[in-house]
């Protein structure tokens, strides 16, 4: 064939072994053989939730009402009173919502559990809240299994594209005009030797691949040959013809036949580079589909995490979450439980087959997206059937994000056998094996965070610096920088300040490499070259050195 | 002399007032000739009679001679034949630097000489496209190229141009005549309109033509553009040539029981503006032919990614329609750039969409104050979104321009009528606007309403220095190329720049870089998102309004290629519910590196093979009458009228893919397979016939039925094509799994698993004979209905075959 740059037989040497026949050879890092049965996740991976549109985790992490004027605990309520649907005057108000609707816990008080940690010791006596629906964060925070890390930065400015193009690359010195880099997660696939995979079917570029090989990867250009995206792991894969049928009776084999004895003499010739990543396409998602598919053939998938995209009836043949008007004709049927069930449902559900079948997908880095987060407005929402139907799936601003993500309960005790799991807690509740929740790390974040008054829209507009969350069994939970800081108190009454927001004191550099490092030894300061000892350059912030040290036991 | 490219002619001299006066002369006798009938004294001949003495006289004139020479001045560009029958120059004045002579000519049975140097070997005039480079240092005050034919013999001379050797469109390099081909057309079409629905013919017609002169030609922003859109040969449903070309027109008559379309009546009210599947209208609005897709393609743009709204949202689709065809409106009127924004900044749906249409300015009791009660949304997104201006290095823009923006954008209201809605304008009102003067990217912004305001910060947001560093790129980087670097942006804003502070236009701007060689660069490469592939992919497969109407559904069959089912299934968002919200839909990169796309392709053409096939011929589908595919009015047909396998296999893959870089001796066998490996009968007399053609093979099948047969029958068994396709011993009773205990044998295997490469099936003589066999065969359209069907179904397979190459997911080279 024509042209240049790209010869496919080398490529083919590392990555196929391919000769003449087709279907012989395996990717890079999938394994063959493939066994019908969740096998049980013996590697360490990280999912990264990325929160699109610069999530308000000032909603879901609140300080305590406060009466006294002059703390933040007034401050903030007397400026987030629209974006809570308070009263603007009412106190009484400010407090009744924190009170029913966030769970206390206070900095070495009340609901703080041995072995949580308060780095620093910079929030000793802080009473926070967190919002009740998100039951599993709540449980799992208790369980010393959160690491709440405040004023973070993934972005270093207010516009959407760029913050995220910096959150997802992991280099906050990016620009715009620099979308050909690597994704953090991309890099930290191939530093650990193993798959990037996206559990959406248009990936972000957290999951880019650098280009080479680790640790002398080129992080400005992508190679995206260990990623591959999925959009539901039970039907992935490119159909083929059957021995068993006669090929001259069916014509969708044989034409599957033509397209797939034409990429395997394709594959073998030289072709222009921009074809390359289709080429790569059919092959992986070929082989991948074969394998998952002998994995997860005799696998059902669990109840819950069914629950979480349709009506089923639970365990015990009860329906999970059934529609509780009477006058409605689906009384007492099963409801699916999430509201963005066809997106993040989809993707608990990818999630757990991805593990399911981690022998042969040989995952290291998984990466899952929920937007809606650019809150302008209506940043809460109450429907009118919400009293009546606490469980309902109609729009409830921010708040129907949370519950998709963090609500349900799941913890150290029973869960019901109709218990109402959102999707982290479905995922945990139906994960076979403790040491596939021992290796897996969960890091959520969004581009930006908001600004710290709302405004008169009942939202809030782009801010700076935000929480965020690093989740696991392995990780030290507990608080991360400093909670509600003192310097923001004067920030909410200035009329001087148009735009006030938190400060950012931490940028993402150590604590991401810290979650590259439990992933795989040593990886960090390739993945965040700026935390390389004799980086020459401006070294990343952290709100106190060395704060992440100790992030996982 | 005379750097060449190939081609060119003769020299004879007749000056050019000679022809100029024999015109004006023909006018002036017609004239008179016209008033004398008139005069009112005159005999009064009977209309007939007046009619065929004025015919007489005029076709007298009319049979003037032939021009025997032009006269060129630099970039002119002769858009009209000439019959050379004996000598023919084309004159042109000394222009002090390199030019490139063109001219096509429909014969090479023709000598070219310039300045009196005959043109010989490589230089010889062919056929086709000639263009000539005539150095400066070779150029006299006078020049001619001379054109010579044999007595008796009749060469047509057209489309001559003479132009630099390096032009220029704005600052950028623009292609000359020789770079700019019919691959250069049909990528241009590929990248700017959806692929467009040209003719064959047209786009040879625009290959041969200066760049500037075809880009102008095949992008604007009409409602219509016949060259870019023609109705198909007998097209019945012919509205959309001269009607309906904003969407909300289209959408009415899509969805009107009123109308004359093959839809029937209780399935289009769907496509209204205000119903499900609004989005559906719009794929349409893309491929029906008669409209103007480039205009489309840009309006996608505009509304989908750069000035993006989203339905999933508070805008409503009566707003988004308006949105689009007020923006359209604006860039069809020619208004610069910052107005045709200043539009959309003042639409309702932007309002909606940020909503801003609750922003006040009032005064709060309690801070005494005036206060902006509302968001910052849209105010933040006005620069950045709109024009990319970030407020880089600039302290005041969080705390001074956004503020202050936030301010300019209040009291723009979205009227709501109980029982109906909202509206689909913005009411600009004073009593809770900012009326005073703002401060915005440091400049005074003055206006007693929003609407005032807007227009007065647009100038000079376009021209602020982020702007001018940032949306020049946006654009092209959007629409044309993935991999711009900073050399190509730097030239890029030149361009942009180059247009003055007050008249940046963008189709001036993509006319000029459409023909540029930034464009046309081996550096250039464009994944296609799955909006434009679909839609790319639709407009080369459906030939009629009927295909374009149906879309792949089924009214009493099927027709048309689906998109919005693959849009779908591609997870890329649906159209007006782009995937970033306002930061635009499905990018290109998110698109190549969507396994899923591929995926979901791949099993569309091989799984469900049938919605591709199947979408040849219905027996009532058209309002009760047949409709049949119109393949046979496009593809090759030799002079005995029949369409060859050897033929049709190179035209689709160019037609799909846009150029012949990738058609090898691999893409050759399978799609001559394709096409022309079909079961023949054989007659009770022992001929063979051709049945009707149902059954088909693919390479790796004939291979390993040729084999098989072979092995069972002896070295001397006939593997001919006419035999392996009909004699049933071969074609059903080789390589089966019936004869190998209900599997197929190992050797079986292999060779259905073989992977042919372009240097296997050049070497293997079984396939060459083969492939010879298959390209001498032809699609029977004019059979029975059975073989015509089979033969329309072979096309859309073959053509379905192509559409699952990586090919067809860029643009590259």
């Amino acid at each position: 064939m024509s042209t240049n740059n790209f010869d496919r037989r080398q490529f083919l040497q590392s990555a196929l072994c391919s000769g003449l026949l087709y279907g012989a050879g395996s990717l890079p890092g999938f394994m063959s053989s493939a066994q019908a049965a969740p096998a049980p996740l013996n590697q360490r991976i990280i999912a990264n939730l990325f929160f699109d549109g610069g999530v308000d985790f000032r909603h879901l992490i609140v300080p305590a009402y406060d009466p006294a004027p002059d703390s933040f605990g007034n401050k903030y309520w007397k400026h987030r009173w629209r974006a809570h649907r308070v009263s603007e005057t009412n106190q009484a108000t400010w407090q009744a919502r924190f009170e029913d609707d966030y769970y206390p816990i206070t900095v070495g008080g009340s609901g703080w559990n041995g072995g949580l940690v308060d780095v620093g010791g910079l929030n000793s006596g802080t009473t926070f809240g967190i919002w009740r629906e998100a039951g599993w964060l709540i449980d799992m925070f208790r369980a010393g299994n959160v690491a709440l890390v405040f004023n973070a930065v993934g972005g270093t400015n207010r516009a959407h594209d760029l913050s995220s193009l910096m959150l997802n690359q992991g280099n906050l010195l990016s620009s715009l005009n620099q979308q050909d880099r690597s994704g953090w997660g991309g890099r930290l696939a191939r530093s650990a030797g193993g798959n990037s995979i996206s559990l959406i079917s248009s990936p972000t570029p957290f999951s880019f691949g650098p280009f080479g090989n680790s640790p002398n990867y080129n992080p400005n250009r992508i190679d995206n040959r260990e990623l591959i995206s999925i959009q539901n792991s039970r039907e992935i894969g490119l159909f083929d013809f059957n021995f068993n049928d006669h090929q001259v009776n069916h014509r969708n084999q044989r034409r599957a036949r033509t397209s797939k004895s034409y990429y395997a003499a394709l594959r073998q010739e030289t072709i222009p580079e921009v074809y390359e990543k289709f080429m790569d396409h059919e092959s992986k998602v070929r082989e991948f589909g074969n394998l998952i598919k002998a994995r997860l053939e005799s696998v059902p998938i669990p109840i819950y995490i069914q629950a979480l995209m349709r009506g089923v009836n639970g365990p015990n043949g009860q329906p999970i979450n059934p529609e509780p008007n009477p006058n409605s004709e689906n009384f007492g049927d099963p409801r699916r439980v999430l509201r963005n069930s066809y997106s993040f449902g989809r993707q608990i559900q990818n999630f757990y087959d991805v593990v399911a079948a981690n022998p042969e997908l040989n995952p290291r880095v998984l990466s899952m997206r929920y937007g809606g987060w650019d809150s302008h407005n209506n940043q809460r929402v109450i429907p009118n059937v919400l009293a009546s139907d606490p469980n309902t799936t109609e729009s409830r601003g921010i708040e129907s994000g949370f519950r998709d993500i963090f609500g349900g309960k799941f913890g150290s005790g029973q869960s019901s056998p109709n218990a109402l799991h959102g999707g982290f807690s479905a995922l945990w509740a139906s994960l076979p094996n403790q040491s596939d929740r021992n290796n897996i790390l969960l890091t959520m974040a969004g581009e930006f965070g908001r600004q710290i008054r709302d405004n008169g829209d009942a939202g809030t507009d782009h801010g700076k610096g935000n929480l965020m969350l690093v989740i696991g069994e392995r990780c030290r939970g507990g608080v991360y920088g400093e909670m509600f800081p003192d310097s923001e108190v004067d920030k909410y009454d200035n009329t001087q300040l148009n735009t006030p927001d938190i400060d950012a004191r931490t940028e993402i550099d150590h604590l991401f490499a810290s979650v590259c490092n439990w992933v795989s030894p040593n990886s960090g300061q390739f993945v965040f070259p700026r935390t390389r000892s004799g980086y020459s350059g401006t070294a990343p912030i952290i709100e106190r050195a060395g704060m992440f040290n100790a992030l996982f036991t | 002399m005379v750097a060449s490219l190939n081609r060119v002619r003769r020299y004879a001299f007749l000056s050019p007032p000679y022809c100029l006066k024999n015109k004006v002369a023909s006018k002036l006798i017609i004239l008179m000739l016209a008033m004398f009938f008139a005069l009112p004294g005159a005999a009064a001949p009977t209309d007939k009679e007046k009619m065929a003495a004025v015919m007489v006289v005029i076709n007298l004139l009319l049979s003037e001679p032939e021009p025997t020479s032009v006269e060129l001045s630099l970039n002119q560009f002769v858009n009209r034949q000439y019959l050379v029958r004996e000598n023919f120059d084309v004159e042109f004045e000394s222009q002090g630097r390199d030019v490139e002579v063109c001219f096509v000519l429909s014969s090479s049975q023709i000598q070219v000489s310039i300045n009196g140097q005959l043109q010989t070997g490589n230089n010889a005039a062919r056929a086709g496209e000639n263009c000539y480079t005539v150095p400066s240092s070779q150029q006299g005050a006078e020049n001619a190229i001379s054109f010579s034919v044999a007595n008796g013999q009749t060469v047509r001379l057209s489309a001559i141009s003479i132009d630099t050797t390096a032009p220029r469109r704005l600052t950028l390099n623009s292609l000359t005549r020789v770079g700019w081909d019919n691959d250069a057309v049909r990528k241009v079409l590929k990248i700017f309109a959806f692929g467009g629905h040209a003719t064959d013919s047209q786009i040879n017609t625009w290959a041969n033509m200066p760049p500037r002169f075809a880009i102008n030609e095949m992008l604007n922003f009409q409602q219509h553009n016949p060259k870019l859109s023609p109705l198909a040969a007998g097209e019945r449903y012919r509205q959309t040539a001269s009607r309906y070309g904003t969407l909300r027109e289209f959408a009415e008559f899509l969805s009107s029981p009123n109308s004359n379309l093959p839809i029937p009546e209780n399935r289009r009210e769907q496509y209204r503006v205000d119903r499900y599947n609004f989005d559906d209208t719009f794929v349409r609005f893309v491929t029906t032919r008669g409209l103007n897709p480039f205009r489309q393609r840009i309006g996608f743009w505009e509304t989908n990614y750069h000035l993006a709204v989203n339905l999933d949202t508070d805008v409503t689709r009566e707003q988004i329609a308006v949105y689009y065809d007020e923006i359209m409106a604006a860039h069809e009127a020619g208004l610069p750039y910052h107005q045709v924004i200043g539009v959309a900044a003042k639409s309702a749906a932007a309002a909606m969409q940020y909503g801003h249409r609750r922003n006040e300015w009032v005064f709060d009791r309690r801070e005494q104050e005036f206060v902006l009660r509302g968001n910052f949304d849209f105010a933040r997104e006005i620069s950045q979104l709109y024009y990319g201006i970030f407020g880089v290095n600039d302290p005041n823009h969080e705390n001074g321009t956004i503020i202050e923006t936030g301010k300019m954008l209040t009291d723009m209201r979205v009227p709501y009528i109980n029982n109906v809605g909202f509206q689909t304008f913005v009411s600009f009102e004073t009593d809770q606007h900012h009326t005073g003067d703002l401060t915005i990217l440091g400049r005074t912004i003055s206006g007693v309403d929003a609407s005032q305001k807007i227009d007065n910060l647009m100038p000079i947001s376009i021209n602020h220095p982020e702007s001018l560093a940032n949306l020049p790129s946006m654009i092209i980087g959007t629409l044309a190329d993935d991999n711009l670097t900073p050399a190509k942006v730097t030239q890029i804003n030149a361009a942009w720049a180059s247009m003055g502070y007050s008249n940046k236009n963008l189709l001036t701007f993509l006319r000029a870089y459409a023909i540029s060689d930034l464009f046309h660069s081996p550096d250039q490469r464009k994944y296609l998102t799955s909006h434009e592939r679909s839609l790319y992919l639709a407009n080369k497969f459906n030939l009629d309004n009927l295909e374009s109407f149906f879309g792949g559904n089924s009214y009493s069959g099927r027709a048309g290629r689906q998109v919005d089912n693959i849009i779908n299934d591609n997870a890329a968002g649906d159209i007006f519910r782009p995937l970033h919200n306002v930061f635009g839909g499905q990018t290109s990169q998110e698109a190549a590196d969507s396994a899923v796309s591929f995926e979901q392709n791949y099993n569309m053409h091989t799984l469900h093979e049938y919605e591709i096939r199947d979408t040849a011929q219905c027996d009532s589908c058209d309002q009760g009458d047949a409709w049949w595919k119109k393949w046979p009015s496009v593809l090759p047909r030799r002079a005995d009228g029949k369409y060859y396998v050897a033929d049709v296999a190179p035209w689709l893959w160019r037609h799909a893919v846009g150029r012949m870089d990738e058609y090898t001796e691999l893409e050759r066998a399978h799609l001559y397979t394709l096409l022309g490996a079909y079961r023949r009968d054989i007659r009770n007399n022992g001929d063979i016939g051709n049945g009707d053609q149902d059954r088909t093979f693919d390479l790796n099948l004939l291979m390993c039925i040729a084999t098989d047969y072979q092995r069972r029958e002896g070295a001397n068994a006939d593997i001919s094509l006419a035999n392996l396709t009909s004699n049933g011993n071969a074609w059903y009773n080789s390589c089966t799994p019936e004869d190998d205990g209900g599997s197929y044998s190992p050797s079986e295997r292999a060779l259905l698993n073989q992977a042919y490469t372009s240097q296997d099936i050049a070497g293997n003589p079984v396939i060459q004979s083969l492939l010879t066999q298959m390209g001498q065969r032809t699609l029977d359209f004019d059979g029975n209905d059975r073989v015509r069907e089979h033969s329309l179904e072979r096309v859309n397979v073959a053509l379905g075959f192509i559409f699952t190459t990586p090919f067809v997911f860029a643009e590259g080279q």
